[in-house]
């Protein structure tokens, strides 16, 4: 059983600044992550999540290496067509949510349906449907300024839903919110991962990390460990359990009854 | 992403920054309405003069001495050479009139109100332009016979006899030089509104009678010619100045000279023109004033949204469609103003008309001109911000807070 790659990386570089004053931000990284992952990417301060999330959302390119997003060489793409490329294959969803201020929670999920040039009737049905699975159907028509942080962000998840993309890259999704609508998000992140979507989180929580399927650390631009996470299979439906019964790479001290690390 | 997509976010926009948009349009309200109204103001007082001066009649030309020619009693001009200009112009010529105006006062007016009596020929309604309304045109016979028949304006028949058609028929007393003639009333034209200020009656009798009543023997100050009207009347001009040149003998001294109407209009039209391109271009000056307005406001918005901006790029926004935003944003702002100076302009000129007793004349070429210009200054003025937006990273737009 083979999975399709949607995405390759080869000794990817990323060095910021100038020779005398450059940074090297990310130091040959070298990933793969097939269809319907649900992948955490976790890190210290500093050790280049944002800048791999950057590439990783084609919103930057790599200083060297190889990067290939559903088969699509990205280094070989001007401004224009890396555009194109975020929108037909990528969802994301940022920390502080990033919705649109002045309009209803449908015409933000409608945005990237307009640059991608989808009939205005379609775009509503499409974007409908995106609320109704999220579970914002009833609100569709509320101003972001009006919705819960957990709300927003569900909104915000429709929005990366809503064009089918081949990754939903979220970066600190639950940074901004309180434990009740992370857990929230989080169920909802497992139950898309369910239906088939291939899922990316950077996040620095530990207990945001047990609730995927595999994680990656990252240190001074390196990838330091690539560890997948067993899930028990009777708690996959149900919340998840309390943060201080979760963990991962800790000591064998802390009791982990849900979780078990595969070194 | 398609051009109404574009339009409603610019709307959208727009609306949701109500009092800001109008500060954005006021510069170019201010600067089209008064476009507006300086033209309307500008074309009606135009048309006024030249109605008022084309209904003396424009296709007469009167021939003089010049300013400064002194003319020897044989290089005066005489009554003679009025049918000699008749005989040789034959076919241009509608009527000859001498100049010759006696003034006097009537008899039957209580305060001795004053009429002139001005020479006329056959046919003097036509060459004066003037609207017979009751009684009659002078015929050829009218002047052989120096009959003391006159044609009076609607006015004076008005106020002797009621009404012009009652007035026809009756006799008209007039003193003049000490010496009182009655005058059958044969014709009544039409008064002219006029708003030129002086008015005094005028009584149009035969110059056969003028000359035989005054016993004027004098030459002519001056001989009115008109002329059909496909005749050009400044070609005919110079061609009677050089025929009544040569025939007193002095052809190449510029002794003559003519004048028409024609001529006093296009001059008056000419720099009345100028007057209203001047301030029209004084006015433009706003528009451009307003144009930097737009820029201003356009470039804070473009910073205020910069975080919008970057949630669009990553979101699939080309650079195009980045442009096309602002771009849109700022016609949008820019032609509403432009649509509102002109309303207000329509306004302002129909109040300022009223005071100035100018009908303004709306020209619908200056509204479409005002109205693109303003949106031409959208896309001068929007280009810069909007690229600004455009070319903004999407990534550090995105960290903006
Ligand atoms: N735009 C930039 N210019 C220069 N250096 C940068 C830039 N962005 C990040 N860096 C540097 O690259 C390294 C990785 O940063 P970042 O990817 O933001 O890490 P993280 O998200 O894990 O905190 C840091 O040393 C940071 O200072
Ligand atoms: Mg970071």
């Amino acid at each position: 059983m083979t999975k399709k790659t949607i995405i390759e990386m080869k000794a990817l570089k990323k060095v910021y600044g100038s020779a005398a004053l450059s940074v090297t931000a990310l130091d040959g990284i070298d990933l793969k992550i097939y269809e319907n992952e649900y992948v955490s990417i976790t890190g210290p301060s500093g050790s280049g999540k944002s800048t791999l999330m950057n590439i990783l959302g084609c919103l930057d390119r790599a200083t060297d290496g190889s990067y290939r997003l559903d088969g699509i060489p990205v280094e070989d793409h001007q401004a224009n067509e890396l555009a194109a490329i975020r929108n037909k294959k990528i969802g994301f969803v940022f920390q502080s949510f990033n919705l649109l201020p002045r309009i209803s929670a449908l015409r933000n999920v409608e945005l990237p349906l307009i640059y991608a040039n989808v009939p205005a009737v379609e775009r509503k049905r499409l974007s409908e449907e995106a609320l109704n699975l999220v579970g914002l159907g009833e609100r569709m028509h509320h101003k972001p300024s009006e919705l819960s942080g957990g709300q927003k962000q569900r909104v915000a998840i429709a929005r990366a839903l809503v064009t089918n993309p081949a990754v939903i890259l979220a970066d600190e999704p639950t940074g901004n919110l309180d434990s009740h609508s992370t857990e929230d998000i989080l169920q909802l992140f497992r139950t898309l991962h369910q239906q088939g979507k291939t899922i990316l989180i950077v996040t620095h929580e530990v207990e945001v990390a047990n609730q995927t399927d595999r994680n990656i650390e990252i240190k001074d631009g390196r990838i330091v460990s690539d560890l997948p996470i067993v899930q028990k299979p009777s708690l996959t439906n149900t919340p998840p359990l309390p943060k201080t019964s979760v963990s991962i790479n800790t000591s064998s001290s802390a009791p982990s009854p849900t979780l078990e690390v595969i070194s | 992403m398609n051009f109404l997509e574009s339009l409603k976010i610019a709307i959208a926009s727009i609306l949701s920054n109500k009092f800001r948009s109008f500060l954005t349009m006021l510069g170019l309200i201010i600067g089209i309405s008064s476009v507006v109204t300086i033209i309307a103001i500008g074309n009606g007082s135009q048309n006024a003069i030249e109605d008022q001066l084309s209904s003396l009649g424009t296709n007469v030309v009167t021939l003089q001495r010049s300013r400064s020619a002194i003319l020897t009693s044989s290089e005066q001009l005489q009554l003679e050479d009025i049918d000699s200009i008749k005989l040789r112009f034959e076919d241009d010529i509608i009527g000859v009139v001498p100049a010759m105006t006696v003034s006097g006062t009537m008899m039957e007016a209580i305060d001795d109100t004053g009429i002139s009596l001005s020479a006329a020929v056959e046919n003097i309604t036509t060459i004066e332009n003037l609207d017979l309304i009751a009684g009659r045109e002078f015929y050829a016979q009218d002047i052989d016979s120096l009959k003391n028949n006159i044609i009076i304006s609607s006015d004076l028949a008005e106020s002797l006899y009621g009404s012009a058609a009652s007035a026809v028929g009756e006799k008209i007393f007039i003193t003049s030089q000490n010496n009182t003639f009655a005058y059958a009333i044969i014709g009544v034209y039409q008064s002219e509104e006029t708003n030129m200020g002086f008015s005094t009656e005028t009584g149009y009798v035969p110059y056969t009678a003028i000359q035989k009543n005054f016993n004027i023997r004098t030459s002519l100050s001056s001989i009115k010619i008109a002329l059909k009207p496909d005749v050009d009347v400044s070609a005919f001009g110079d061609e009677v100045v050089n025929y009544i040149s040569a025939k007193k003998g002095n052809l190449g001294e510029e002794k003559y000279t003519t004048y028409s109407m024609e001529e006093q209009i296009e001059m008056i039209s000419s720099v009345m023109g100028s007057i209203t391109l001047l301030i029209s271009a004084i006015a433009a000056i706003s528009l451009i004033v307003g144009g930097i307005g737009v820029m201003n406001i356009m470039l804070v918005s473009v910073t205020e949204r910069t975080r919008e901006i970057g949630i669009r790029k990553a979101l699939g926004a080309k650079y195009s469609n980045i442009l096309m935003q602002f771009l849109i944003e700022s016609v949008v702002v820019s032609g509403l103003g432009g649509i509102i100076g002109t309303i207000l302009g329509f306004a302002f000129s129909s109040v300022a008309g009223n005071l100035m007793d100018v009908t303004a004349s709306v020209d619908l070429f200056a509204v479409l001109f005002a109205t693109l210009f303003a949106s031409a200054i959208g896309i001068i003025f929007g280009v810069y911000p909007a690229s600004k937006a455009a070319k903004l990273d999407p990534i550090e737009a995105l960290r903006y807070e």
